[in-house]
């Protein structure tokens, strides 16, 4: 009798419609939209000289970032637009729409006209103890498990990223005028009956209904509300060479979230292509980040250690003055050491970079992750040969370490 | 026809003219190079070179007067004459060379007589500002830290097209540096501002300088904007800051030609400047470990400063690094398998 009525039950739900991803475009003064999904949020871009331009260069970016996403379960859009009362934003204020959109990615920026150009900046945040998967101390940090390495006290290696911002350089928008862009915007946002330009139209997507995205055809995307169902052409817009500066940052956006559910994988290959296509203007910390999302993707997924390394040390050249890489590589060495052999010089130069990373930032990170250096086995052969009195010196340097732990935690970094 | 005793003159040297013209050449290039040794040097060279033009006009007068009587006068007259005409040409060239230095000069006293206008307002300037209105008008916000941008000098835009540039000018370098700030993990809780302000034009650094010291500002920013022959806008950008004294960073050009990417990128040192200003607040605040960062990534950054100010900049940089490192408790971790972290 059961098994009678479960079996039309799973019939039925293998035929309706899978829908993988959701997109919404409100107010900035909205409450959270899509609570279970992992979202992307994008912002009204901004201009010093006001205008419409900011709020559909937003919305088209949100929905090529459905077009060309792949790989994220659960993916949702939300794109904030102005109200009347214009809310700054400041990093204070980014971060605060964020935290009330559970977004872990937010994309935001400028953009300025000249001469009937226009020419855009992006920033991306990424902070993804804002969706709400994980809120302890070490919450959104690189991680690692070093049991194996039998470590006392020690069950888990750490590393923060260097920065949750990350910047763009400015791209122009290589449309004629900003017609062009309007024109593009309302080919958007109708909705036909079919996947069809001489389909009958539907409707316009509108302010503030949430729409489910389905399934593509020849370019076509499903749309569906609860009262109705059509299709948009989104795809035009990731083969637009007006936009096409602007699928780095959605490359970026797709890399983190592919990584925060859980397909490393898939953020290994998005960044490497994001770093062999787009990073080469970009600044420092941008190609930095990319580099070390790339390598600790390599780990976790395809268990590439080498790869890793690489990754982290040009991680490193890019961001001399920073511990995240320094970390970053003392993650892949304790990796490393559970399975295979250390060398020499790898052993050597972890512990002076870490205690540069020390020495300048006081990390609690590098703190740590220098004790357990210091208790690796594989590594005391390598400290012997180059010190004869290893215990005594270890033991101070151990003494010097743990006071700096405790001290830190009594005065937490803001 | 036939010449008559009446017509035939002694080929007699152009004494005066030569003179008068020479004198002429030599007084304005003698300015000239003055003026170009304390506001543009490009400019010494071509007003030296007609210095020792004049010179030579001198010089050779002075022989074809002496030469007069003899026969070889013809030659005299003639060297006297190439000369002249050399000369006059330079200095045609020179001074329309010199056309846009003189309007601004010009344009820029006109300034100063506005300023008596009682109403300050975004396209007026002094040469001397008073210093109470400036500091009333452009107050940072007590949990904000400020650096200002004065408007800059201007003589060739239209109001529309310079109000246009002073807003872009204003919002790429507030958001740009707050940016490149925060990505750099700086800021920590500073909110960091480029404002605008109009209450005045500053137009030297001794100027700066009083300004600065009056309005208790980490830095202000001055310059002037200025219109190439093919529309181009040519801005040029001073950074005056404290440390423990007045310093100056100056001269950073950017042109804003068509393509914008090039401008709204924001480099070289004015995050350097910037990042140094926040390393400053850390180490009031009593953070050591942000204001380190701070400073060595100012370090990082101060390859892109001007040659001719690295070196001032370095020292305050090293002086605070210094001043951290007396004070940090693992300064003399050493790493036990040798050499230096």
């Amino acid at each position: 009798m059961k098994a009678r009525c479960v079996l039309p039950l799973l019939t039925l739900l293998c035929f309706l419609p899978r829908f993988v991803a959701a997109v919404v475009v409100a107010p900035m003064t909205d409450a959270e939209w899509f609570a279970k999904s992992n979202k992307i949020l994008v912002l009204e871009y901004e201009s010093p000289l006001g205008g419409k331009e900011g709020a559909q260069l937003s919305q088209l970016l949100g929905w090529m970032a459905l077009a060309t996403a792949s790989g994220i379960d659960q993916f949702a859009v939300v794109t904030l637009q102005q109200t009347e009362t214009h809310l700054e934003l400041t990093d204070a204020n980014v971060k605060s729409l964020g935290e009330r959109q559970h977004a872990a990615v937010v994309i935001w920026g400028e953009f300025y006209q000249q001469a009937g150009r226009v020419f855009v900046t992006s920033h991306l945040r990424y902070t993804p103890q804002t969706s709400g998967r994980d809120r302890g101390p070490n919450a959104g940090k690189f991680s690692w498990n070093i049991s194996q390495l039998n470590i006392a006290e020690r069950t888990e290696a750490y590393a923060s990223l260097p920065s949750s911002q990350i910047n763009f350089s400015p791209i122009e928008i290589s449309t004629a005028d900003l017609s062009s862009l309007q024109e593009v915007w309302r080919k958007t946002v109708i909705i036909r009956l079919q996947p069809d330009e001489a389909s009958a139209k539907l409707g316009e997507l509108s302010l503030a209904t949430p729409y489910s995205v389905g399934e593509t055809a020849n370019g076509w995307t499903r749309v569906s509300t609860k009262e109705r169902s059509g299709w948009v052409r989104w795809a035009d817009l990731s083969g637009l060479s007006d936009f096409k500066d602007l699928t780095g940052v959605l490359q970026y956006a797709q890399g983190l979230m592919q990584f925060l559910t859980g397909n490393p994988r898939g953020a290994e290959e998005t960044f490497k292509r994001y770093l062999g296509k787009y990073a080469a203007r970009q600044d420092p910390m941008n190609k930095a980040v990319a580099h070390l999302f790339a390598g600790y993707s390599g780990m976790k997924g395809a268990v590439d250690w080498e790869f890793s390394i690489k990754q982290f040390e040009t991680a490193k050249a890019l961001l001399p003055n920073a511990s995240s890489p320094a970390n970053c590589m003392a993650l892949v060495l304790f990796a490393k050491a559970a399975r295979a052999a250390l060398n020499e010089n790898e052993t050597l130069s972890l512990e002076k970079n870490l205690i540069r990373a020390v020495q300048t930032e006081s990390d609690v990170d590098s703190i740590r992750n220098l004790e357990i250096l210091y208790q690796l086995p594989q590594a005391e052969a390598y400290f012997k040969k180059k010190n004869a009195n290893f215990v005594q010196a270890r033991d101070r340097q151990l003494t010097v370490l743990r006071n700096l732990e405790q001290q830190a935690h009594r005065e937490p970094n803001g | 026809m036939p010449r008559t005793p009446v017509d035939i003159k002694p080929a007699k040297p152009p004494k005066s003219i030569a003179r008068w013209v020479a004198g002429v050449v030599g007084v304005c290039s003698g300015a000239a190079t003055i003026y170009g040794l304390f506001s543009n040097k490009r400019i010494i060279i071509p007003a030296f070179i007609g210095m020792i033009f004049a010179m030579v006009l001198l010089l050779v007068v002075q022989r074809a007067i002496r030469a007069v009587s003899a026969k070889d006068a013809k030659f005299y007259d003639l060297v006297v004459k190439i000369v002249i005409g050399f000369v006059v040409l330079y200095f045609i060239v020179l001074t329309a060379a010199l056309f846009p230095f003189l309007l601004k000069w010009l344009t820029a006293d006109s300034e100063q007589i506005q300023h008596s206008s009682a109403t300050p307002s975004a396209t007026q300037s002094s040469a001397e500002p008073s210093l109470a209105r400036v500091t009333e008008a452009c107050q940072s916000p007590a949990e904000q830290c400020t650096v200002f941008l004065f408007d800059y000098l201007n003589a060739q835009l239209a109001e529309d097209e310079f109000q246009g540039f002073q807003i872009i000018q204003v919002d790429r370098l507030n958001k740009g540096i707050r940016a490149h700030l925060a990505s750099a993990d700086l800021l920590k809780g500073i909110d960091f501002r480029v404002a605008r302000c109009s209450a005045t034009k500053i137009k030297e650094t001794s100027v700066a300088d009083r300004t600065i010291k009056a309005m208790k500002a980490p830095a202000i920013m001055w310059g002037v904007i200025q219109k190439l022959p093919d529309n181009k806008l040519v801005s040029t950008t001073f950074i005056t800051w404290i440390d423990d004294q007045v310093r100056q960073i100056g001269g950073t050009r950017n042109e804003l030609g068509v393509d914008l990417t090039q401008v709204l990128e924001i480099k070289g040192s004015v995050l350097a400047m910037a990042s140094f200003i926040v390393g400053n607040v850390h180490m009031k605040a009593g953070k050591p470990e942000f204001a380190r960062k701070a400073f060595l990534h100012a370090k990082e950054l101060a390859v892109q400063v001007d040659e001719g100010d690295r070196l001032d900049f370095l020292t305050a940089l090293n002086h605070r690094l210094q001043q951290l490192d007396a004070q940090n408790p693992v300064a003399s971790l050493q790493p036990i398998g040798g050499g230096n972290p």
